[in-house]
């Protein structure tokens, strides 16, 4: 059996990003972490594999060609993961279409049996390469998965959805989407780091994908940083408060 | 086992009269991509496990220390141990500048650090570098997974810095299979929850031995906890010996050779100790700031008086310096143990040749580093006011934890006196050059070729003069020393604490200099630091060389020292107060220490 997963570098969100000058980008210094969801799913492809045996992982980074490689070593590989493949992309403008084609791409080289990404990312928050890739693919989706278990050729995932809980048993291949739910991500150990050297490392450049067009069909108009919040105001006494909250909040 | 060119490896001692900034030295610009990727995870580990629990494992309270043994045992689970072990015993294997890496970024709290150097370090090292094949497996390998806690006994109630002075005994009961025990071990970390300890005694009262001391021995016992200033978070006990029978197979190296396992592990210990202040500092360094930011006072944010910008740059300089003599100290024993095999039978020795090759860089990275940390902890506290004051912030308990560093690990005082005394052991034995560039010194001196001065605006330039000078100032007053003392100067301590002061400076600023020298790119920040630290330094050093001269010499006898010493001095014409603000500006701005990324 052989696992695709995706391993997805974002800025850090606890680091105070500035937009560049144009308004299209961040700028200023960036720090990069993996991709939260995409833990959840290297952990999955890992835990899936130490329980089922004979499991090939793959991991699999879109973006500056170094840069993300390092992190598909020290994030997946280092993990784990039997290797890497990179292809080389502007992250500044490929969208989610575009990464879903890349992904198609990539799964119609590689075979596997199930495909693995976190369910979105948390820089663009866009939640879509899932749902395109399966689509792409007619392969069977489940989004969202807080359980995954592997039974013969099916595939039962736990899904969490408004109110609950929701059960699904697909057919592989597949794609699953993994929630931050679905498991607890292991760190790399020292000696996971140095095996992560010596395992292999495809790369790509979009052009060797043979994707037709590689325009993005979302391009980022503009950026902003939220408004800054406003300062409260004193009230008086509490028919003054009644007729604020009434009169220019309009929530009672 | 990493890619990386390691600096070559030049006599211990040699930053004093080699020129200023001559050296390749290795720094952390120099860390390869995999050594980043262990320094990531180790500091993952700090930030995700260790730091949001440290008040509860301050407090002691019930379950408390029973999460500390979890956490040593979840660190050693993800190999942070097994980073020095060979890898004929499952570890990797690597080399000194990783484990100083692992053992800098494990640093930023300090109650898990100290336990996990007692567990790791001073508990472990013993067995790999004098354990026989048996011991390392039976011991070391258990210890690196984390199967088994360690720690390490050399103190006493009656011998700190004298640890030779011991009172515990040991003797050979009459079947010749176990030596048994008796005395009483003082401050050992981790004592309460060792399964296994380091233990000195002396064979027949005489013979300073190691031995390997497993937990269940009859008669082998600890006491209750110590209630500490600091690090309040680790165990801190006696070890009671009372007539414990060791196994004969238990004796750690050959019976009377315990100094040599007991000084090596120490010279170890301290540049460690020196990478582990560092992300301790740098983390309340970020958190200070960040309170300075927030906190208006007279409608102006506490990080925006120059006042206080006058110390955040102190602080920068701090790190600086202490990031690059400890690296280069590591860097230097790598080189000396490039391609040694791991198995022959004299490695070990080698090793610990290599180390001591370095024992005075290895003391100054410990009184510097220590020194460094309280300096700008004690400054990070005065930023918050009286919120520094109390436990709503860390910054009380980084003051707490980091007192000791400077009283563990051989004291600052043991460790000032043992800089110049070994250079002067090192020049007697013709290893260090010193008498012939005090020759070549003192011809400079006659013809006045003492080097051009630079232009005020160019900074490093002004950073090697000032160094330059320094390393003279530093070696004429060696000079001084010795002439009026001769042999004697064993007991002038405080001229030796004076002489050690400038020879710390020296290596200090030596390594500011190369690295930054080193450094690629516009590097204004880096230059910046590395010039105020040279020529503070220098202004230091010129009133203090002639107060010491005064001292010696007294009168006349003073006066041709003093000449020598006025043409060696410069004020140099530089304005440090630009530079300062623009490094303070850099580091408000930037919410930390960035002049490294690791």
């Amino acid at each position: 059996m052989k696992i695709l997963v995706s391993a997805k570098r974002v800025s850090d969100p606890n680091a105070k990003l500035a937009i560049s000058g144009d308004g299209k980008w961040v700028e200023g210094d960036v720090e990069y972490v993996m991709n939260y969801f995409c833990e959840n799913a290297i952990e999955c492809a890992l835990a899936l594999a130490e329980e089922h045996g004979d499991v090939e992982t793959v991991a699999l980074g879109i973006g500056d060609s170094d840069e993300t490689g390092r992190f598909v070593r020290q994030g997946a590989l280092a993990r784990g993961i039997d290797r890497g493949i990179v292809v080389s992309a502007d992250e500044g403008t490929i969208d989610s279409d575009l990464i879903a084609r890349v992904y198609q791409k990539i799964v119609e080289k590689e075979s596997p049996d199930l495909v693995l990404i976190g369910k979105q990312s948390v820089d663009g928050d866009s939640n879509q390469v899932g749902q395109l890739l399966a689509e792409y693919l007619d392969w069977p989706q489940a989004t969202f998965a807080s359980k995954v278990e592997l039974k013969g050729d099916q595939v039962e995932v736990t899904r969490e959805v408004d109110g609950g809980l929701e059960v699904v048993s697909l057919s592989l291949p597949c794609v699953i989407t993994a929630d931050l739910r679905l498991n607890e991500p292991r760190f790399a150990s020292l000696a996971g780091i140095m095996k992560a050297k010596k395992k292999p490392l495809d790369e790509y450049e979009l052009d060797d994908l043979d994707l037709g067009d590689a325009a993005p069909k979302v391009r980022i108009a503009k950026m902003t940083t939220p408004s800054g919040r406003k300062s409260g105001v004193l009230v008086k006494d509490v028919d003054d408060l009644v007729a604020k909250l009434r009169g220019e909040a309009r929530v009672i | 086992m990493t890619d990386t060119a390691h600096a070559a490896a030049p006599a211990g001692g040699s930053f004093l009269i080699e020129p200023a900034g001559a050296h390749r030295i290795f720094s952390v610009e120099d860390l390869s991509e995999e050594q980043r990727a262990m320094a990531l995870e180790a500091g993952r580990f700090m930030e995700k496990n260790v730091v949001p629990k440290e008040r509860w494992l301050e407090s002691k309270e019930g379950k408390a220390s029973k999460d500390m043994v979890k956490l040593v045992k979840k660190a050693c689970d993800q190999g942070f141990a097994l980073v020095e072990v060979p890898e004929k015993f499952g570890g990797l294997g690597a080399d000194k500048v990783t484990s100083l890496l692992i053992a800098d970024k494990l640093g930023t709290s300090g109650d898990f650090c100290v336990t996990w150097g007692a567990h790791s370090g001073i508990g472990m090292a013993p067995i790999l570098y004098f354990g026989n094949d048996e011991q390392k497996q039976k011991f070391a390998s258990r210890i690196a997974a984390g199967e088994i806690i360690s720690c390490y006994a050399l103190s006493e109630p009656g011998s700190g810095s004298d640890a030779l002075a011991a009172r515990t005994v040991a003797k050979l009961n009459d079947e010749g299979t176990h030596y048994i025990l008796n005395g009483t071990k003082q401050w050992i970390t981790n004592a309460a929850w060792a399964d296994v300890g380091i233990v000195f005694a002396k064979v027949d009262g005489d013979k300073f031995t190691a031995f390997i001391v497993e937990r269940g021995t009859p008669g082998f016992s600890h006491g209750t906890e110590e209630h500490k200033l600091g690090l309040r978070g680790s165990s801190t006990c006696q070890l009671i010996l009372t007539d414990a029978p060791i196994p004969v197979e238990n004796v750690l190296g050959e019976v009377g050779k315990g100094h040599k396992v007991a000084f090596n592990t120490l010279n170890l210990g301290r540049y460690k100790l020196a990478g582990g202040v560092l992300s301790l500092g740098k983390r309340a360094f970020t958190e200070a700031l960040q309170y300075a930011k927030d906190r208006k006072q007279f409608s102006t944010r506490v990080a925006d008086f120059g006042g206080i910008r006058e110390q955040i740059t102190d602080s920068m300089v701090g790190l600086y310096l202490g990031e690059s003599l400890v690296y280069r100290v590591a860097g230097y024993i790598d080189a000396r143990l490039a391609g040694l095999d791991v198995n022959a039978p004299d490695y070990t020795e080698k090793t610990m040749a290599a180390i001591e090759e370095y024992a005075i860089e290895a003391s100054i990275a410990k009184v510097y580093g220590s020194e460094a940390l309280d300096r700008l902890l004690d400054r990070a506290l005065q930023w918050h006011g009286g919120y520094g004051f109390v436990e709503d912030y860390n910054v009380e308990k980084f003051v707490r934890d980091a007192r000791v560093n400077r009283i563990f690990e051989g004291t600052n005082e043991i460790n000032r006196i043992l800089v110049p005394g070994t250079l002067f052991k090192r020049s007697m034995q013709k290893r260090l050059g010193l008498f012939s560039a005090l020759a070549d010194l003192e011809k400079r001196l006659a013809t006045g070729d003492l080097g051009a001065l630079p232009a005020e605006d160019d900074v490093m330039g002004n950073a090697k003069t000032a160094l330059q000078r320094l390393k003279w100032l530093t070696m004429l007053i060696a000079q001084a020393a010795s002439t009026r003392f001769g042999m004697a100067l064993d007991g002038e301590q405080e001229t030796l604490m004076q002489l050690s002061n400038l020879l710390i400076d020296c290596y200090a600023v030596d390594s500011a200099v190369c690295r930054t020298l080193q450094r690629t790119g516009t590097d204004e920040i880096a230059q910046a630091v590395t010039a105020i630290a040279a020529v503070e330094a220098l202004d230091r050093a010129g009133p203090m060389a002639k107060r010491l001269l005064h001292n010696c010499f007294g009168g006349e006898a003073a006066a041709p020292w003093l000449e020598k010493v006025s043409k060696i001095n410069v004020d140099l014409p530089i304005a440090l107060l630009p530079l300062r603000r623009k490094v303070a500006a850099e580091a408000v701005e930037r919410g930390g220490y960035k002049l490294s990324a690791y």
